[in-house]
């Protein structure tokens, strides 16, 4: 009886809106075309991804180029100083609390007089004038990533409680180009990254496959390595933010709960998930043989679990 | 003696101005002499002597130039004649030219006389005294005078400039029980300079000394402006060799000869000169010049150190022992023989007899310290770190001006961060993050290089043989020789090897199996010869044996060595090792090790191979390369020479015919030129390899792709050999890929690969058209190869694991998806499932079981790992119901 409450309560309140993610990528200037189409790629390959593979909506996908017209169906304009503020403007017009912002910045930056620069066609965008565009978003989880040389420039004057902020160099003086961005994008984009296996790559997830990416890449160059990203995340959100919104399993666990007999099953993958969880917290304390067999049985109980829902859902 | 010391720094403020006679008559002979005009200073001298027969200090000039010329029996006349007639002022003079022929005893009564006599170079003579006490063994009478010296200056004011570097030579010696005293020493020598600032005696000596202490520069410094003024001053023309071989460079033996020129009996110029022709394993000219030295000098304890050197390294064990026995009557406690012997040792590469000898020598004398540092680096080649460690301690604390071993050291603080594993007979040291990745692979090579070649040559290598790879090439480089800068890729000090890491350097500059492979023949032919095979013989066989092993491994023909063949710049084999121990320049010494490889050939075509073992045993048994030649291949040197010549010119007739080396130095590339030119050039000369080269690249820069292949053929055909990264080979492959021509692509992909090891994307591409082409098998092999290049590409295992899969080569796929995991993936569950799957292929189980839990422990979501654990687990077990 008391289910049956919980459910119609549930039910009741189906209505409220659930959180939803938002892109705006901005590729600024190449000044050359090497870069150009470097930065375009990258922009056009993030916003692409964002609404296909990783399931946001095509409204809450923005991406502003150099050259718009070399994509019209994915650019939306070109990456001037006020088209970014358009945008933005636009952005929180739209969103609701909650939700998840992400602003993406791909290309060239500077520091000249201890000030960064990032740079676009015309005026380019200081930190400060940043920070004063994102101050609005104080509701959602802001994810701000610059992969620009000397962008680390930017990240003081950008962090902030709930905001995570990421760049591809420490700090302004880092100011040749990078490799960063290709990895990040690509971490964000594609499977090598998801390395806790949920289905989808969280902002930790991507900056730590982006600077093993970029040590290596170095390495294999025989290079000094000019580039250490920077990662300012105050509140911890960066294990936990998605640009993805749910993971296709937590998605179908959500819309299944209404079946008993799957919702039973759920509930007990959650349990053998705490019970590995508290196990693998407690690794330490046991003695090896002890810890590897308990682990062994729980997996082996978990593989069991995931097997009966698949054929749960399967006789459906 | 610290109080002492610094006394000494402080009482030093004054000194005499000038210690030169004031008499006008004799400036001429003073100022031609110190300008190095020494046949007119002599003839000023004895105009001026014939006037003034009885005035000592000039005659002591006089005579101080004719033992600067080593002209000692001179020397002697005219001082003793004044010593006859009752003047104590050329005593010492009188004992230095005794001394400079051996005559000790009188010497030192000489010295003893002029001190007690109160003469006014007593000071210089009681220095004299106390160096030739040092050199017969009487360390206490030595230092007694030393200190004396350091006391009679440290009371006194205005010393000379004479009696200044006499202090200085003093501090210099006892500089070895208080390593501050060489700074002392440098501040008398530099207070003797400014009191006579023409004199180049004080300036030579600081030269000395800075060389003394390993710093070269400041070394040349003084020297240089000690030859400003006179080129010919042989003290320092000898001490500037000395520091132009510390620092590597060409002319060193040019120097001491011009000093033997101007003072042929100079002992110190011809020990020299010695020692040069040893480290060129010129045995018999060593043991000429340490003969002439010994004429002029029979109890020079150098001449005869190298002697015994030239000696012992020649096989002549009874002379060695006669002579060695020479040197320790002379002085009991002299550690220099030995040291001079591990020394020796060491530059011919027989690091343990080095061992055994610096051991020797700091027995005879603890403080030592050169042969506390030989021994500790020389434990180290030998692989032993603790001991090696400890020697290294000492000479330090002895010695702490030594950069090598500082250098060394500093190193072997790093060893902590590497790790050591025995596997077999191999121990392998690596650094910890490389060590998971490159152990698999050294393993392999290592045991095939050394199963074939010790089958080959029929000698086993002593176990354990230590394999160590360094990441950074400076460490590298400190571990072969104390310090950085060295040019070469690895080293073998028999069995213990060392060679720089692929991260060591940027990727496609070398293959380190290769190199690998090239240390482990020399284990092989060290060990077999006893240590005793020439450089040249020893490095081309390890090059042959490269090129033995695969195809494109090994140096090969290149333009400059065509260059050398055909200006006649090639060594001939009695002067090969100098390609190596004293090249002219950086190319000669890639020529060497290719001719030096052909003639190791040539060996093989006319005598078979067992030839080549024959030669290794003989050096063993202690012959002679001349000796050899005739025993082994039944002919002389120059014989060989000429017939070699012929070989290379039969050889590389077609290159000879095709390349004019004199048009296109390969120093001196040409002029750009238009394109048009270039193709006109080429049409008018079919026959000319670089004409038709550069034509064909010509028109590729210009995406004329049809008409650049033409002329890349032709080149081709001309120098088929040529594996520069734009080789016609390599061009036309690429063209024949961005034709889709894979077919053609593999043929001059396996065209240019059978001459070039370290062309990394060629691998990948030759690999890639394989696949392409449906043989897997070779793609795999290629990839392989690539490995050899730069193993720590996480793509080239990921393609190779794809590639073993579908061969069903299981182990293969293992060793992909190990090496996959060892390179620290970002998503390392991925890589530990893969891994595990491999393992389940390979009919491991366990394995797989204990992988893929690592896997789900990173990741318990993992659903292909919990597939894989489940299959797994019902295989291993009865079926499991699901949970309660």
């Amino acid at each position: 009886m008391r289910a049956a409450l919980a459910i119609a309560t549930l039910l009741a309140a189906a209505p409220a809106k659930a959180a939803e993610g938002h892109l705006l990528v901005v590729a600024g200037i190449g000044g050359d075309p090497q870069h150009r189409d470097l930065f375009h790629e990258q922009a056009v390959a993030l916003a692409s991804a964002a609404q296909t593979r990783l399931g946001l909506l095509h409204d809450n996908v923005a991406c502003l180029t150099e050259n718009p017209e070399r994509d019209p169906s994915t650019i939306d304009g070109r990456s001037s100083l006020e088209n970014v503020a358009a945008e933005l403007a636009k952005l929180k017009a739209r969103v609701g609390p909650g939700d998840r912002v992400f602003l993406v910045l791909i290309g060239h930056g500077s520091f000249a007089e201890r000030e960064g620069r990032f740079n676009l066609p015309g005026p380019d965008l200081a930190p400060a004038q940043l920070a004063e565009w994102l101050a609005p978003f104080h509701e959602q989880e802001v994810v701000v990533i610059s992969t620009a040389s000397a962008s680390g420039a930017f990240a003081d004057a950008l962090k902030a409680p709930g905001r995570v902020v990421v760049t591809a160099t420490k700090s302004g003086q880092e100011r040749n180009q990078t490799v960063f961005g290709e990895h990040f994008v690509a971490a964000l984009t594609g499977q090598g990254a998801d390395v806790d296996k949920d289905g989808r790559v969280s902002v930790l997830e991507a900056y730590e496959y982006a600077t093993r990416e970029v040590a290596r890449f170095y390495e294999s160059e025989t290079r000094l390595q000019t580039e250490h990203a920077r990662l300012e995340d105050g509140d911890g959100l960066a294990r936990s933010t998605f640009l993805q919104g749910e993971s296709r399993e937590t998605a179908a666990e959500g819309k299944e709960s209404n079946d008993p007999a799957l919702a039973s099953l759920y509930a007990a993958r959650r349990d053998l998930e705490r019970q590995i969880e508290a196990l693998r917290a407690s690794k330490d304390t046991l003695a090896p043989e002890g810890y590897t067999r308990q682990l062994e049985a729980l997996l082996v109980m978990l593989a069991l679990q995931n097997e009966s829902i698949d054929n749960a859902r399967r006789a459906k | 003696m610290t109080a002492r010391t610094s006394g000494l720094a402080l009482v030093l403020a004054t000194a005499t101005a000038n210690a030169w006679p004031a008499e006008a008559p004799l400036r001429p002979a003073i100022v031609a002499a110190r300008g190095g005009r020494y046949d007119e200073a002599i003839a000023a001298f004895e105009a001026w002597a014939g006037e003034n027969p009885d005035e000592p200090r000039g005659h002591r000039s006089w005579v101080k130039t004719l033992l600067e010329l080593g002209r000692y029996a001179e020397a002697e006349r005219v001082s003793r004649r004044l010593v006859d007639a009752g003047s104590p002022e050329l005593l010492n003079v009188l004992g230095e030219s005794l001394a400079a022929v051996g005559k000790l005893d009188a010497a030192d009564a000489i010295f003893s006389r002029a001190i007690a006599a109160g003469a006014t170079d007593a000071l210089v003579a009681r220095a004299n005294r106390g160096l030739l006490r040092e050199r017969r063994g009487d360390q206490s009478g030595a230092e007694a005078d030393y200190k004396a010296l350091i006391a009679a200056y440290n009371a006194r004011d205005g010393l000379s400039a004479e009696e200044l570097v006499a202090v200085g030579e003093a501090c210099r010696q006892l500089g070895a029980g208080d390593p501050q005293l060489y700074k002392d020493a440098l501040r008398a020598f530099d207070q003797a300079a400014d009191a006579d600032p023409g004199d180049p005696s004080p300036r030579t000596a600081r030269g000395s000394l800075y060389l003394a202490k390993y710093d070269s520069v400041s070394a040349r410094e003084a020297l240089k402006a000690v030859l400003e003024r006179n080129p010919q001053h042989p003290g320092a023309l000898l001490a500037m060799a000395r520091a132009m071989d510390f620092d590597g460079e060409r002319g060193a033996l040019a120097l001491a000869a011009e000093a033997l020129r101007v003072a042929p009996n100079r002992i110190e110029a011809r020990v020299y000169v010695a020692e040069a022709r040893l480290e060129m394993e010129s045995y018999d000219e060593a043991i000429a010049e340490a003969e002439r030295a010994l004429d002029t000098d029979p109890s020079s304890l150098e001449a005869l150190s190298v002697l015994a050197g030239a000696l012992y390294l020649k096989g002549e064990d009874a002379a060695f022992a006669t002579t060695r026995d020479r040197v320790l009557a002379l002085n009991p406690r002299y550690a220099d023989l030995y040291n001079t012997l591990a020394e020796l040792c060491v530059r011919n590469r027989l690091y343990r007899k080095a061992v055994e000898f610096a051991s020797e020598a700091v027995r005879l004398d603890p403080r030592s310290w050169r042969g506390h540092a030989t021994l500790g680096v020389n434990r180290l080649r030998l692989g032993a770190i603790d001991t090696g460690r400890a020697s290294l301690e000492t000479a330090f604390a002895g010695d702490p001006y030594n950069v090598w071993t500082k250098n060394t050291l500093d190193l072997l603080d790093t060893f902590k961060r590497y790790e050591t594993r025995r596997v077999g007979r191999l121990e392998l040291f690596v650094r910890g993050e490389e060590a998971a990745l490159l152990q698999p692979y050294l393993v392999a090579y290592a045991n095939e290089a050394l199963e074939k070649l010790e089958a080959r040559y029929g000698h086993r290598v002593e176990a354990p043989v230590r394999v160590e790879v360094f990441p950074s090439h400076a460490d590298f480089s400190v571990r072969t020789v104390g310090l950085a800068g060295l040019g070469a890729l690895g080293v073998c000090f028999g069995n213990v090897v060392a060679l720089d890491s692929p991260s060591a350097r940027p990727r496609g500059s070398f293959n380190w199996a290769s190199t690998l492979w090239h240390e482990l023949a020399h284990s092989v032919t060290l060990g077999l010869s006893d240590h005793r095979v020439p450089r040249w013989l020893t490095e081309g066989i390890s090059v042959r044996e490269e090129r033995r092993a695969r195809p494109g491994w090994g140096d090969d023909v290149s333009l400059d060595f065509i260059a050398a063949l055909e200006t006649g710049k090639l060594l001939p084999i009695a002067g090969l090792n100098d390609g190596f121990v004293r090249p002219e320049g950086p190319e000669q010494v890639a020529r060497s090790y290719y001719q030096a490889s052909l003639v190791v050939e040539l060996v093989e075509r006319d005598h078979g191979f067992e030839a080549v073992p024959r030669l290794l045993r003989g050096y063993r048994d202690r012959h002679s390369t001349e000796e050899l030649f005739a025993s082994v291949l039944g002919t002389s040197l120059e014989r060989f020479d000429a017939r070699f010549a012929a070989y290379l010119r039969e050889r590389f007739s077609h290159v000879l015919a095709a390349v004019n080396a004199a048009e296109h130095p390969p120093e001196a590339p040409a002029r750009r030129r238009h394109r048009d030119e270039l193709v006109a050039t080429a049409d008018a000369a079919t026959g000319d390899f670089l004409a038709q080269l550069a034509a064909g690249k010509a028109l590729i820069e210009n995406r004329q792709p049809a008409a650049a292949r033409p002329y890349l053929r032709r080149a081709l055909a001309l120098f088929p050999e040529y594996a520069e990264d734009d080789s016609p080979s390599w061009l036309l492959a690429q063209l024949d890929l961005e034709g889709k021509d894979a077919a053609a692509a593999r043929g001059h992909l396996e065209a240019f690969l059978a001459f070039n090891e370290t062309n990394f994307d060629a691998h990948q591409r030759l690999a890639s058209v394989h696949e392409q082409l449906g043989d897997r098998a070779a793609a795999a092999r290629w990839l392989e190869r690539a490995l050899c290049i730069a193993p720590s590409d996480p793509a080239v295992h990921l393609r190779l694991a794809e590639l073993y899969d579908a061969l069903g080569d299981t182990a293969g796929l293992v060793r992909a998806r190990r090496s996959v995991l060892d390179l620290a993936p970002v998503d390392r569950p991925e890589a530990l499932y893969q891994l595990a799957r491999a393992y389940q292929q390979a009919g491991d189980a366990a394995e797989a079981r204990r992988v893929v839990l690592q896997a789900l422990e990173l990741a318990p979501r993992f659903r292909r790992a919990q597939t894989l654990l489940l299959e797994l687990h019902r295989a291993q077990t009865a079926p499991v119901g699901g949970p309660s």
